[in-house]
């Protein structure tokens, strides 16, 4: 078998110790970079570029691609401690990570995430391995028609999101809509809704409304109950995942692994959208979909496995075709640039050593960071423990700092505490802060699409149900909407 | 005889000082603003050229990113910063000449004075690899012949791209095309591979592996000279039109003495040629291409009446 | 019945709901709506405001029929209740204005004492200790490891 052969070269390739360290490096780098909300794994890596001048192509991107999936592992710890995502990607693991966190099942929600994200990447590495060029093909098809349609499903899940109204539910996304909306308009080139302020010009940033919403409305919501009422109960439950957890969990974690695989190969799909659409699909396929957000395992099981595989995809455009999906993978093309080599389809041909030295890195990585993680659950869920007067102080002083470490700017400290307090009122009134988030991340790809289409489409709809793919997902958003609102209404005709 | 002496002697004195407090001048490290975040093109070059540049700057070089507001965030820091020579700003011909054309920004490019060019961005034209055309004036033609069919990609509406793209539609007499604006470079890019578009306009180094996969085939260079990476595409002007070189400089704030401007602008000139600096450039597609204060700024001048006119021809001018 | 309870904030959530869909509304129309084949900056907006304005009303609609001394009775017990998330927004607000002069280390160090002290009222110890490992210890692995330029104060950190 020709793939075994290159994978052995691979391995051969990634066990070296100098390469093995700097996988370990950069892994441990991610991981403690994907803890702390806010700095992400862009910046640790621009950080660390220069000194990997002297190093050889492979090892160099052996330690980068280290930091990437370390802080997809790290950015599920903070949302599940103290509810605050550590980027997009981990929202979906705040809602029913952090109420296991509370109900004093922070181990089995932590080992699960750490468990949920190996088996996942694994699986996307495996996929990489064997798919990667017909499904990089397959990638491109997916043109503006595609992606709206894809986002239209998107949207059309957000009311699986939330626990309340499914009216409120939409509300929350049409905000979010809104929200995405602000800043420059790339298919005009006009400022829209920025009053002119220059820092509104790319739009709000994601990560301060995330961090606002979540961290900061947790910390108000606390400060409102009445004293003596724990926060965390103090009798944790077990640092490991327990028999039902898994037997729960195991089709989430197949699923979550296909879904966000298939998502993260798309260019600008990537791990958010992935996260979003396990929790909605898992949601939906749930006997007992009512306990999703109180803190079940498998709300933190199918996303976490989703955003992991979605990070193997979008190595896949990367290393084909040389397309960087998001921004992650565009710094690392540049760090392929600088070391003199080119991704794209003759890199298996040209450098076959640099090639599955990498893919092998991968499994390698997967393992460290298993390895690496599972102890420090012990540590993390005695932070717990910390009294929660001097605990919030902490957290809130983290988000200040994450927030500025974005840009070097106050503003973004303005939009988090703006955020924070917007969304500690809003839960108060019933609506909850997902919907918002999802339709905030989706929606300036979602309005861009359906302009590029009918540029594309010279001014006709029918592209979007001419071309299969489109159609497909159109139909699939179509059959939700009424299995919907038909699933609402039988219970009401008792 | 006298007085003559006292003057020579006053002039000596100043003379020394003068040249005491430019000899002085960097006596800590300088900062480079970019006002982009970490991890871009320029962002590589930047660090690239800092890496190079204690030897001949007599300090070193750090790269500071203060990125927000399309690049009028950190431009502003620097517009408001101390003129001391301690802050410069790397700027380019989209966020100093054009934005303030499109957006209302508070300052032009003649609020800072110019130290010198270090870079032009490389940008082109690619079209899909089994078109009708073969080459760019088989484009051109087949554009005017089958007006509307043509649905082109850019990294956006308002981008040099886009501007660039009217303008050989307007000097080739006025070909219809549909303008497909995309989010960046990458996915129009990416785009064009998957055939959604025909052809798509924009920086060169993301196109090369995309070329390599047979995927897409380059048409023309919009800047006024071929580039290395691509010896053997014309540029526009040798096919009779209007080329732009976009430009990527270093400013200091306006009232940063001339003395200082002067050396920092020996220093860029010094720093470029350096081996390490064009190894390292060459490995990331680009060559450091310095045009000093004086010239640079006559340069300037001109891309800004072009772009005005088409800003203004494209009615993107701000309101 | 409908499928879940009104909530009692309900009719204020309908009315700003409302409002922030028509100022939307009003803004995109400013933008140019375009046409259906050709949508400008503003159709999106438009749209997506008006379908807000309506799914609040939905909201709003309900509440015309609940009586009116609930609500007030609720306000009156509620404002104790949010002494102390009032304290902590006000505290974060006044981070974000004085780092600009007075720092980093100095702004975090009398946050912290802020907050620990006076919010959640614990001994001067517990504050203090806190208050200063939580300043260095921030400043340490943001700004001497991580390369973060963080705000600084007349004392130069």
């Amino acid at each position: 078998m020709d793939v075994l052969q290159h994978l052995i070269v691979g391995f051969r390739v990634a066990l070296e110790p100098m390469n093995l360290l700097l996988c370990f490096l950069g892994c441990l780098g991610g991981t403690l970079v994907g803890v702390l909300p806010g700095f992400g794994p862009t910046a640790a890596m621009a950080l660390l570029l220069p000194g990997t001048f002297h190093l050889s192509p492979v090892s160099a991107i052996i330690m980068l691609s280290g930091i990437y999936y370390g802080a997809m592992y790290g950015g599920s710890t903070t949302s599940i401690l103290v509810n605050i995502p550590g980027e997009t990607a981990s929202v979906m693991t705040c809602l029913d990570g952090y109420q296991m966190a509370r109900k004093g099942r922070a181990g089995p929600a932590l080992g699960m995430a750490a468990f949920a994200s190996f088996i996942a990447g694994t699986i996307g590495v495996i996929g990489l391995m064997l798919l990667a060029p017909p499904l990089a093909r397959f990638a491109l098809k997916f043109g503006p028609p595609e992606y709206f349609s894809l986002m239209l499903l998107g949207l059309t899940m957000v009311s699986y999101l939330s626990q309340g109204s499914m009216i409120k539910a939409f509300i929350m996304a049409g905000l979010g809509l809104l929200l995405s909306f602000i800043g420059t308009d790339i298919i005009s080139g006009v400022s829209r809704f920025t009053f002119d302020f220059m820092e509104l010009r790319e739009g709000v940033g994601i990560i301060p409304v995330l961090m606002g919403v979540f961290g900061v409305g947790e910390i108000l919501s606390n400060a409102e109950e009445e004293m003596g009422r724990e926060v965390f109960t103090q009798k944790i439950k077990g640092l490991l995942p327990s028999l039902k957890d898994w037997m729960d969990s195991k089709w989430a974690l197949i699923r979550g692994a296909l879904l966000g695989f298939f998502l993260g190969i798309l260019p600008g799909g990537g791990a958010a959208i992935a996260s979003f659409m396990d929790y909605a699909l898992e949601k939906r396929l749930s006997k007992h979909p009512e306990l999703f957000g109180t803190g079940t395992i498998v709300g933190v099981a199918g996303p976490e496995s989703a955003n992991n595989s979605a990070t193997a995809g979008a190595f896949i455009p990367l290393l084909t075709l040389g397309i960087p999906g998001n921004a992650v993978t565009a710094l690392l093309l540049g760090a392929f640039m600088i070391h003199g080599t080119q991704p794209g389809p003759l890199m298996m041909q040209r450098t076959p050593d640099l090639f599955w030295g990498i893919i092998a890195s991968m499994y390698v990585g997967n393992i460290i960071l298993l390895i690496l993680n599972l102890p420090l659950i012990g540590m993390w869920v005695r932070i717990l423990k910390i009294p929660y007067p001097i605990l919030s102080p902490l957290i809130l002083l983290f988000c200040i700092v994450g927030a500025y470490s974005l840009n070097g700017n106050l503003w973004d400290i303005a939009i988090m505490i703006f955020f924070g307090v917007l969304g500690h009122v809003m839960r108060k009134a019933g609506f909850e802060g997902a919907p918002m988030i999802l339709s905030l991340v989706i929606g300036q790809m979602f309005e861009n699409a359906f302009r590029q289409s009918l540029l594309i489409g010279d001014g006709s709809f029918l592209i979007f149900i001419r071309r299969p793919i489109s159609a497909a997902l159109i139909a699939i958003s179509v059959f939700l909407i009424f299995t919907a609102a038909f699933r609402r209404k039988i219970p009401q005709t008792n | 005889m006298r007085k003559m002496i006292l003057v020579g002697m006053l002039v000596g004195v100043l003379g020394v000082f003068f040249s005491l407090s430019f000899a002085a001048f960097p006596e800590k490290p300088i900062q480079i603003i970019n006002p982009f975040a970490a991890g871009g093109e320029t962002d590589m070059i930047l660090r690239i050229i800092a890496n190079a540049a204690p030897p001949h700057f007599g300090q070193s070089l750090v790269v500071v990113n203060k990125p927000g507001g399309g690049g009028s965030i950190g431009i502003q820091y620097v517009d408001k910063s101390k003129p001391d020579g301690y802050t410069i700003l790397s700027g380019s011909l989209a966020t100093l000449l054009l934005h303030p054309h499109m957006e209302k920004v508070p300052y032009t490019y003649r609020n800072f004075k110019v130290i010198g060019q270090f870079g032009i961005s490389q940008i082109g034209l690619f079209s899909k690899a089994d078109t009708p055309w073969k080459d760019f004036q088989g484009f051109v033609k087949y554009a005017k012949e089958h007006p509307g069919e043509i649905k082109y990609g850019s990294a956006g509406a308002g981008t040099i791209g886009h501007l660039l793209m009217e303008s050989i539609s307007l000097t080739a007499g006025g070909l219809k095309m549909v303008h497909v604006p995309y989010a960046g470079t990458a996915p129009a890019l990416t785009s064009l591979a998957g055939g959604h578009i025909q052809v798509s306009i924009g920086d060169v180094p993301p196109a090369i592996p995309l070329m390599e996969a047979k995927q897409i085939t380059p048409l023309v260079i919009t800047n006024t000279q071929r580039v290395k990476t691509l010896a053997n595409v014309p540029a526009l002007p040798e096919l009779g039109f209007r080329g732009v070189d976009v430009w990527k400089a270093l400013f200091a704030p306006g009232d940063t003495p001339p003395a200082v401007v002067k050396h920092l602008e020996k220093a860029l000139d010094a720093t470029l040629p350096d081996q390490n600096c064009i190894a390292a450039l060459a490995k990331i597609g680009q060559e450091p291409d310095f045009i000093g204060t004086e010239k640079f700024t006559i340069k300037m001048m001109e891309d800004d009446k072009w772009l005005a006119e088409i800003v203004a021809k494209l009615g993107l001018a701000k309101k | 019945m409908s499928a879940s309870p009104l909530n009692q904030h309900d009719r204020l959530s309908g009315v700003i709901g409302m409002l922030i869909g028509l100022v939307f509304c009003i803004g995109s129309v400013s933008l140019g709506l375009g046409e259906i084949h050709q949508p400008g900056p503003g159709f999106l907006p438009f749209l997506v405001g008006a379908v807000l304005v309506c799914l609040s009303a939905i909201i709003f609609i309900p509440t015309l029929r609940k009586e009116k001394s609930v609500h007030r009775q609720e306000i009156g017990r509620g404002l104790r209740k949010y002494r102390k998330g009032g304290l902590i927004v006000l505290a974060l607000v006044f981070y974000n204005f004085c780092i600009g002069f007075l720092g980093f280390s100095l702004t975090t160090f009398l946050f912290v004492v802020f907050l620990i002290k006076i919010v959640e009222a614990q001994g001067w110890t517990r504050t203090l200790v806190t208050a200063l490992c939580s300043a260095a210890g921030f400043y340490f692995v943001f700004q001497s490891w991580l390369m973060l330029d963080l705000p600084t104060g007349p004392w130069g950190f």
